[in-house]
């Protein structure tokens, strides 16, 4: 085929499946929203769960230094877990400006 | 001797390695290079004398070689900072790496000219780490002076300090204030990095115009080695699941720009020579664009060896274009024998080489007639040798132990490579025919779902990790 050899005509294939179906996920997440629910990345993924992560990985989120992670560590084992980010506002550094920075990034699982 | 370039960087390395342990006087080591150089000219036919020769000066030349790094000129940045300064120092220098944002402060690294201190102005060398505070538009290459507080990189964080060292950086400033930090020129780095830096930011653009911020943050990653947008809860997860290699630009990345640039360029008719030579050149561009790492250099040099190997029409040897990446990184910075990336990137392509042939064997796979079965084998036999090979230094280095990095990269490394690629063809699609990267784009919105589904899915499994 137009003198391309087999790697590169797999590669043409390749290309040609990859858009075809890039638009048919496109058209099914645009059309039919529930859809999203398989094709695209859930949000809460990428948030850290407050009551397995440990230390270091607290630290990582803007607004949880040190101190507060070993707190937010502190708090959790004291409960054998938390249920909701809502029991964060029980932890006394943090203020309600300071759990809006920083409930978008956590998660409990 | 077979392979007898990896042996010498083998050797190379150990020399670095006995150096970093035990101190010699630099004086002893050329001494002993130049006895060596001479037994070897004298000795040419004789293979045993001539053999053992050459291993004694690739062993000294390494230790010569790191301990030439570790002596700083006089007029090193560092000399002129004493531990509990806390004096105000004016710096003047050219960014010397591509500046990071993080937390509202910019950071990069400083080769710095000139600095001013209580004694007076004085030219100066060396590197130097920087921290400004606010959001200013630095970039690699620009001349900035800077006002703030200079001081030896801390005791308290020796793995940090050990990796400023590993770059050449003995010394940290930060600036406080916005206005103490000025840029007084700009272009004045390598043209080639800054041009390489150029692009890797339209590319970023790209996929952050095309894709949601999770998915694009671990392409950026895949593709141009940016692994600050991945999401922390992401990377750790990766870390646990011994899947987070996928994030890290290497060999495979480097294969593919090698593909496409070979294939674009065989369209146009162009010779076989001067096709291998542009092909050559991306790959440099490409090295520079996504930082430079350990593995990126690695691959690249690798890839040059073997492109070199087709213009001479010579067979390359995996084992000897290993030995010469290594040597090239060592040559320039022997530091890097002691980077945990540099040990890792290269002990898990040499337990794939090694290991992967023997456990073929092994298995019998050539008694297994079902293609797509025995490529699924294939692929889990390539994951298991080099998590044998990696196993130690992860347990060494990270305190973690991932029985379930096996079974995990059976499923995350196909997706992981089906998305670099369809990354890899939205990015050049962008910029000939948008339509198209418009297209590809849910397709890899999809892979990085699944990916990471599969990703968080199998750490559930009882015992998937455990730190230790």
């Amino acid at each position: 085929m137009f003198g391309l050899t087999v790697q590169e005509r797999k590669a043409v294939v390749f290309l040609f499946v990859i858009a075809l179906s890039g638009g048919v996920f496109g058209f099914a997440a645009a059309r039919l929203p529930a859809s999203r629910a398989v094709l695209a990345v859930p949000d809460d993924l990428a948030r850290v769960d407050v009551n397995s992560a440990r230390k270091e990985l607290l630290m990582r989120v803007p607004g949880v230094g040190k101190g507060l992670a070993k707190k937010i560590i502190s708090y959790r084992d004291s409960r054998s877990g938390l249920t909701s980010l809502e029991q964060l506002r029980n932890i006394d550094s943090i203020t309600e400006a300071r759990f809006e920075k920083i409930k978008d990034y956590l998660v409990v699982r | 001797m077979k392979h007898i370039l990896f042996w010498i960087a083998v050797i190379f390395s150990s020399g670095i390695a006995a150096v970093g342990a035990a101190d010699a006087p630099f004086a002893l080591l050329v001494l002993i290079i130049l006895s060596a150089l001479l037994v070897c000219l004298f000795s040419l036919k004789r293979r045993i004398i001539f053999g053992a020769s050459l291993c004694c000066l690739a062993f000294f030349m390494g230790a010569a070689v790191y301990k030439n790094s570790q002596i700083l000129p006089p007029d090193h940045i560092s000399r002129r900072v004493f531990s509990g300064d806390d004096s105000i120092y004016l710096v003047k220098g050219i960014i010397a790496e591509e500046p990071q944002i993080k937390s509202k402060r910019v950071s990069f690294v400083l080769n710095a000219s000139l600095i001013q201190d209580e004694e007076g102005q004085h030219n100066c060398s060396g590197k130097l780490q920087v921290s400004v505070k606010g959001g200013k538009d630095f970039y690699y290459g620009d001349e900035v002076a800077l006002r703030g507080r200079l001081s030896l990189v801390s005791d308290r964080n020796e793995s940090y300090r050990r990796y400023l060292a590993g770059q050449g950086v003995y010394a940290v400033m930060k600036v406080e204030l916005d206005e103490a930090a000025l840029k007084l020129g700009t272009n004045k780095g390598f043209f080639l990095k800054r041009f390489a830096l150029v692009l890797k930011e339209k590319m970023g653009g790209v996929i952050d115009d095309y894709l949601p911020k999770i998915s694009a943050g671990i392409l950026k990653a895949m593709v141009l080695g940016d692994k600050a947008a991945v999401a922390p809860a992401i990377y750790d997860s990766m870390i646990k699941a011994g899947t987070v290699h996928i994030l890290v630009v290497s060999g495979f990345n480097v294969g593919i720009v090698a593909f496409v640039v070979l294939l674009l360029l065989r369209a146009l008719r162009l010779p076989k020579v001067l096709r291998l030579l542009t092909a050559a050149l991306c790959l440099a561009v490409y090295c520079l664009a996504t930082g430079a790492s350990n593995p990126v250099v690695r691959a690249t040099v690798m890839a040059m060896v073997f492109i070199l190997a087709d213009i001479l029409e010579r067979e390359a040897d995996i084992y000897n274009s290993l030995g010469i990446a290594a040597l090239f990184i060592l040559a320039l910075n022997p530091a890097q024998l002691f980077d945990v990336g540099f040990q890792l990137s290269f002990i898990s392509v040499l337990a794939i080489v090694y290991i992967y042939p023997k456990l073929k064997s092994l298995f019998r796979l050539e008694a297994v007639k079902t293609r797509w079965l025995r490529g699924v084998i294939e692929g889990s036999l390539v994951s298991l040798a080099a998590w044998i090979g990696t196993a130690g230094f992860i347990v060494y280095y990270f305190r973690i132990i991932s029985p379930v990095a096996v079974l995990a990269n059976i499923f995350i490394v196909p997706l992981a490579a089906l998305m670099t690629l369809s990354g890899f063809c939205m990015v050049v699609a962008a910029a000939v025919f948008p339509p198209l990267a418009q297209m590809i784009a849910p397709a890899n919105e999809l892979l990085a779902a699944l990916l990471l589904r599969i990703n968080f899915m199998l750490l559930k499994v009882p015992g998937a990790c455990f730190y230790i």
